[in-house]
């Protein structure tokens, strides 16, 4: 059972858009979650260090034969604060009833 | 903060998510000309066997390592460039689904190809193998909708 618990730093609607794509992945490419969020390389790498900084992700530098990759997963710190976020949501949702239930 | 926060915008951020996880999901899929472009390699390396011409089963070969490469290649680069779902998403149920396909493809096939080789019928290999890219061409693309079915219902935020 996930105990519901808002996170003021997940609800940002990019970081929001960010660790939702990164739940769903083992590791996601930096270029994915740039075109996929539609950010700027610069806007995009502030919104992972903030992620970083704050234990959600881990970021891996890499090579594949001399071009820079550079990839990010959600730690296990940062998925269940997401999974309690996301509880969070749905608490807040239910208790409005089911006239403003998500549309997935 | 919770508190501030209205049930109409806590609904759009469900709706955020559950869209974002299913992006990486839909992408995540086979694309259908895959299984169309094997079952043709396939089917055509087959034939080129039974012929057994040498310089045609020289060329099959080529043609089929070269496009199985290809296609392949094609498919694996681009998981590595946009992001690979989570294992788990799949489940057990996804897991048995695969292997599943795997071995009704893999038996329905030998065991076409061996009856009819028992048979003494003329070109066994590329009527077994046609059977073989039927159910690819049938089977791969309802795999890949079944599989994405269980990752959906296996996203976080989904209602089970």
């Amino acid at each position: 059972m996930i105990k519901p618990r808002f996170n003021e730093l997940i609800h940002a609607p990019t970081r929001l858009s960010l660790v939702s794509l990164l739940a769903a992945t083992e590791w996601a490419d930096f270029q994915f979650l740039r075109d996929s969020a539609g950010l700027s390389d610069s806007a995009l790498s502030k919104q992972l260090t903030t992620l970083e900084d704050a234990g959600y992700i881990e970021i891996r530098k890499g090579f594949v034969g001399k071009r820079p990759r550079t990839s990010a997963r959600l730690t296990s710190v940062g998925r269940a604060a997401f999974d309690q976020h996301v509880a969070a949501l749905q608490e807040i949702v239910a208790k409005a009833g089911a006239s403003v239930l998500p549309t997935t | 903060m919770a508190d501030q926060v209205r049930p109409e915008e806590a609904a759009r951020a469900l709706t955020e998510i559950g869209q974002r996880q299913e992006q990486v999901i839909r992408l995540a899929v086979i694309p259908n000309w895959y299984w169309w472009a094997i079952a043709v390699l396939m089917v055509a390396f087959a034939a080129a066997v039974d012929t057994r011409q040498s310089l045609v089963v020289g060329i099959g070969t080529a043609v089929f390592v070269a496009g199985v490469l290809t296609t392949t290649g094609w498919v694996m680069v681009r998981a590595v460039r946009s992001a690979q779902p989570r294992n788990d998403l799949l489940g057990p149920g996804g897991v048995v689904a695969i292997l599943g396909f795997v071995a009704v493809t893999v038996g329905v096939s030998l065991a076409v190809a061996f009856i009819l080789k028992a048979s003494g019928v003329s070109y066994a290999a590329t009527i077994g193998v046609s059977v073989t890219a039927v159910l690819l061409v049938v089977g791969g693309p309802m795999l890949m909708r079944h599989l994405q079915g269980r990752m959906l219902a296996n996203r976080s935020g989904s209602r089970r």
